[in-house]
């Protein structure tokens, strides 16, 4: 259980943070990090001697997977919807309006941004921890990362991330 | 502003906005464990219904032992 303990912790903030960006409201994320690693503990034996990279890449899409099934069970439009304003949010109305704004950013991300803004700003991961966990070319990863950091700097401004000089 | 400041910054807001926080790590590890817990004792109750069921069915079986379908006396 210790051994778990330490790859949960190691790994809880990636995780519950794709499932944020996925649009998921805070309970529903919470549950899917749950799931997630509900799975990993059962399969614990296998995943435990895996390269760190393969470890990250198994939860990522076991979190995508599981959220998928989550959004077609509930049959909910995806994001900018009522699915947001409707979470509990249970935070003081600035940081409910600085959820919100997040959220929209990433909204308006690809799919696949999505998750690269979740392992640099999230998990903290350089882009060629990002590049090892998603298998692409370290160069294409720091590209796309200035594209996003670019974007969510204009559209988060208010919240102090002024455009890099 | 410098890239990295911008980076500073953006995962300051992004982890405050996507309520990433440690008091919410700690939550979701108790509740984890506590599921995987029931989980196990769970299984642990079953397999422990099975053998002891198993364990009782013989004497029962052997003690109204059926010699079989063609069997005439």
């Amino acid at each position: 259980m210790v051994e778990f303990e330490v790859f949960y912790r190691k790994q809880v903030r990636l995780v519950y943070g794709l499932a944020r960006a996925r649009a998921e409201g805070p309970e529903q994320a919470e549950d899917l990090t749950q799931e997630t690693f509900l799975r990993a503990w059962r399969s614990f034996g296998g995943l435990s001697g895996m390269e760190p990279a393969a470890q990250r890449a198994w939860l990522m899409r076991t979190v995508r997977n599981l959220s998928i099934d989550a959004w077609r069970r509930r049959e909910v439009e995806v994001v900018g919807s009522r699915t947001l304003e409707g979470s509990a949010w249970g935070g003081s109305p600035e940081q409910s309006d600085l959820h919100l704004d997040v959220m929209g950013a990433l909204a308006e991300l690809e799919e696949g941004d999505r998750e690269l803004v979740v392992m640099r700003y999230v998990e903290e991961m350089n882009s060629r921890e990002i590049g090892e966990a998603l298998g692409r070319p370290e160069g294409t990863v720091r590209r796309r990362l200035a594209r996003c950091r670019e974007m969510l700097a204009r559209r988060l401004a208010q919240w102090g991330p002024e455009e890099a000089e | 502003m410098e890239e990295r400041e911008v980076d500073g910054r953006l995962t300051e807001v992004l982890q405050k906005g996507l309520g990433v926080t440690r008091e919410r790590e700690e939550t979701m590890w108790g509740e984890l464990a506590a599921r995987r817990a029931l989980e196990m004792a769970a299984w642990s109750a079953f397999v422990g219904a099975i053998v002891r069921m198993t364990r009782n069915l013989r004497p029962a079986m052997q003690a109204c032992a059926w010699p079989g379908p063609f069997y005439r006396e």
